[in-house]
């Protein structure tokens, strides 16, 4: 599955029609490579949003284009038939706020996306952990999310953005209610998921903290993408020091 | 798959538990209306049973004894047992009325048997203690319900009876507890008047010049003595040979004695259909009125626990959950919490039954017939909340 990376051609969404219709995107344009950590930044109001629902599939595009890898996803209709299954198996969702289902235990948690796929509980378990181990919360697989800390919750649910493996991560603002070196850490913590599952991950932020970490941005003004190349600041040294 | 169903259960079990007990009140209350139209239903069927008749001869077009009043002549009997087909016949009386004890009274059916062998119709089939009545007068067997003792005195209109016997669960149609006592004594306490009443009628009969006539003494005395008894009796109970057809035998009087006569089935379809149907629309009434409430809060609910829920529904769904599982969730979360209310509710009424003034029969088939339909109601009321959940758009999982 890894290794398909994201393409995106001129893509437009617009909300209503007639007097009320807003064209919250007009010509979006992006690509993600597999392994590759993006920033989508903009102004309050520029698309942000609507363009992580057009990409996760969960509201329809109004024209355009969208490949996962050399799959055509989208050219003005749906190419694929089970919008539900792709959602599932093919992207992963990272939000600003953990939203874990308060009645699932952290490694069910994790697992829920792929026990959804039909992978057995057992194998699903199994994935689950090794994740958390990845993410450095392995010691509370056993707890249930309201008593975790804040930071600990948002790698669970990075945990559960990953655990199918999808070739698509899509992260908003995951480092919102986070302290500088916690945003620093989820950062540190996207990447070398990225780079471990060969996955391409866009992250939306407003967040001056973690702007200047990536290699690549894309700046959404009025639904129209202007691509930008970063700093790619290091957060090796920051990120080192034991996170939330 | 794990069960998403149970985890929220296991999570908030205490919500559910709480919720269950008194919705589980609720279906006690619903269960025990059922037991007391059963309870009713089988009273009448033991009163039937016990009387050991398999015809009930009553006043010409009346539904007597039970459903209607009805009154013939203590002498029609001995016509009846000349009849082909008929094996025994006796009189019987039925009285309603409150029966003295001391400072308290009781409400019972104060029943006139005909002196003769047990074995008659209408006599209590059999005893828990004591001796059936021996004498022609003031002995009485009393049902432990009405909780007299052997050898107890008690006090029917005028008259003190010995209580010499006990039945068990001989009652009325209506549920009092059954008093047995002597026939002519029965007949008596039903036409007694107090002596005020009867001097006021000597002299009223005495007055009138028709029946005190100069030189025709005896005609004043004959009539003041029909005046002072009864020649009445309820109901001719008999018992058909062997070999006849109850409904032969009941046309045979119907036609020659110009009686009505009701054979077993007909009569409980009397007791049934007409004199507890009442109290069967307005318990019917009850039940509905309790199964619409135990919708409406199992509905409430599960409809509040879902829209707690919300936000965890979008993100199952972005997360590519199927809109059956989520539904299913939701259904399942309902019918544990009619299960619950349901065990609940059985115990409440198990236990509660024996505490009701009325027998209060709890047929296993109700209890089913009451498990389905709180299921049924249980999906029904869950509609509600699972249209919430299915409108709930994934997208609002990730939010502005
Ligand atoms: N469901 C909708 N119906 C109509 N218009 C909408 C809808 N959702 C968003 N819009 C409009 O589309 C434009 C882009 O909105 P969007 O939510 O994508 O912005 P954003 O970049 O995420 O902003 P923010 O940083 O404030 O979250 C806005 O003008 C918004 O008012
Ligand atoms: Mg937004």
């Amino acid at each position: 599955m890894a290794g398909n990376g994201i393409r995106i051609e001129h893509l437009s969404k617009r909300y209503g029609s007639g007097d009320t219709a807003v064209d919250a995107l007009k010509d979006v344009n992006m690509e993600v490579a597999p392994g590759e950590v993006v920033g989508l930044i903009g102004p309050s109001g520029s698309g942000k949003s609507t363009l992580l629902k057009c990409l996760g599939a969960v509201i329809e595009p109004s024209g355009g284009r969208m490949l996962l890898g050399d799959d055509l996803i989208y050219d003005g209709r749906w190419r694929v038939t089970d919008i539900r299954a792709l959602r599932r198996d093919r992207i992963g969702f990272v939000f600003q706020a953990p939203y874990l289902i308060p009645f699932l235990d952290v490694t069910d948690n994790v697992a829920l996306p792929s026990m959804l796929a039909g992978t057995d509980n057992r194998a699903a378990r199994t994935r689950a952990r090794e994740l958390l181990r990845a993410l450095d919360v392995e010691h509370r697989a056993a707890a249930m999310p309201s008593q975790l800390s804040g930071g600990e919750q948002q790698r669970v649910a990075i945990a559960r953005g990953l655990v199918n493996h999808p070739p698509v991560v899509l992260a908003d603002e995951p480092t919102a209610p986070l302290d500088s070196r916690r945003a620093l850490a989820v950062i540190r913590i996207l990447n070398d998921m990225a780079k471990a599952f060969q996955t391409a991950i866009i992250v939306v932020t407003h967040d001056e903290k973690i702007i200047p970490t990536f290699k690549r941005l894309y700046h959404i003004r009025d639904g129209v993408t202007h691509e930008e190349r970063g700093q790619g600041l290091s957060i090796e040294a920051e990120a080192d020091a034991p996170a939330a | 798959m794990i069960s998403l169903a149970g985890r929220d259960i296991l999570h908030a079990w205490g919500k559910f538990v709480f919720t269950g007990m008194g919705l589980g009140l609720l279906i006690g209350v619903t269960l025990t209306m059922a037991g007391v139209y059963r309870g009713m239903v089988d009273d009448a069927r033991v009163l039937l049973d016990n009387s050991g008749a398999d015809l009930w001869v009553v006043q010409k077009d009346t539904l007597g004894p039970y459903a209607e009043s009805s009154s013939i002549y203590d002498d029609e009997w001995r016509g009846i047992l000349a009849m082909r087909g008929v094996a025994r016949a006796a009189n019987v009386t039925y009285l309603t009325m409150q029966v003295r004890h001391g400072a308290r009274d009781v409400r019972a059916m104060v029943t006139g048997i005909s002196a003769g062998e047990p074995a008659l119709p209408g006599w209590p089939p059999s005893l828990v203690a004591g001796r059936q009545i021996t004498r022609g007068h003031y002995e009485a067997v009393a049902d432990l319900a009405t909780g007299f003792g052997l050898g107890d005195t008690i006090r029917i209109r005028r008259n003190h009876y010995r209580v010499v016997g006990l039945t068990r669960r001989m009652v009325s149609s209506n549920g009092d507890p059954m008093v047995f006592i002597p026939l002519r004594d029965a007949q008596e306490a039903q036409f007694l008047k107090d002596n005020d009443a009867i001097r006021q009628q000597r002299r009223r009969t005495a007055a009138n010049p028709a029946f005190n006539r100069p030189g025709t003494p005896g005609v004043l005395e004959a009539v003041t003595e029909s005046q002072t008894s009864n020649p009445f009796v309820n109901a001719v109970l008999v018992q058909v040979a062997p070999g006849h057809a109850p409904e032969t035998v009941a046309r045979g009087i119907r036609k020659w004695k110009r009686l009505t006569a009701y054979t077993r089935e007909q009569m409980e379809a009397i007791l049934v259909g007409k004199l507890i149907a009442t109290s069967a629309r307005q318990i019917g009434m009850f039940l509905v009125i309790l199964a619409v409430v135990s919708a409406a809060i199992v509905a409430f609910i599960i409809y509040t626990l879902t829209l707690g829920k919300i936000r965890e529904i979008a993100v199952l769904k972005l997360i590519g959950t199927r809109n059956r599982t989520i539904a299913s969730m939701i259904i399942q979360q309902a019918l544990a919490l009619g299960f619950i209310g349901f065990v609940v509710g059985k115990i409440t009424a198990t236990f509660g039954a024996p505490y009701f003034p009325k027998y209060v029969l709890l047929e296993p088939m109700d209890s089913l017939r009451g498990l389905l339909a709180v299921a049924l109601i249980c999906v029904l009321a869950s509609i509600v909340a699972i249209r919430a959940a299915l409108k709930v758009d994934p997208a609002e999982a990730i939010g502005g």
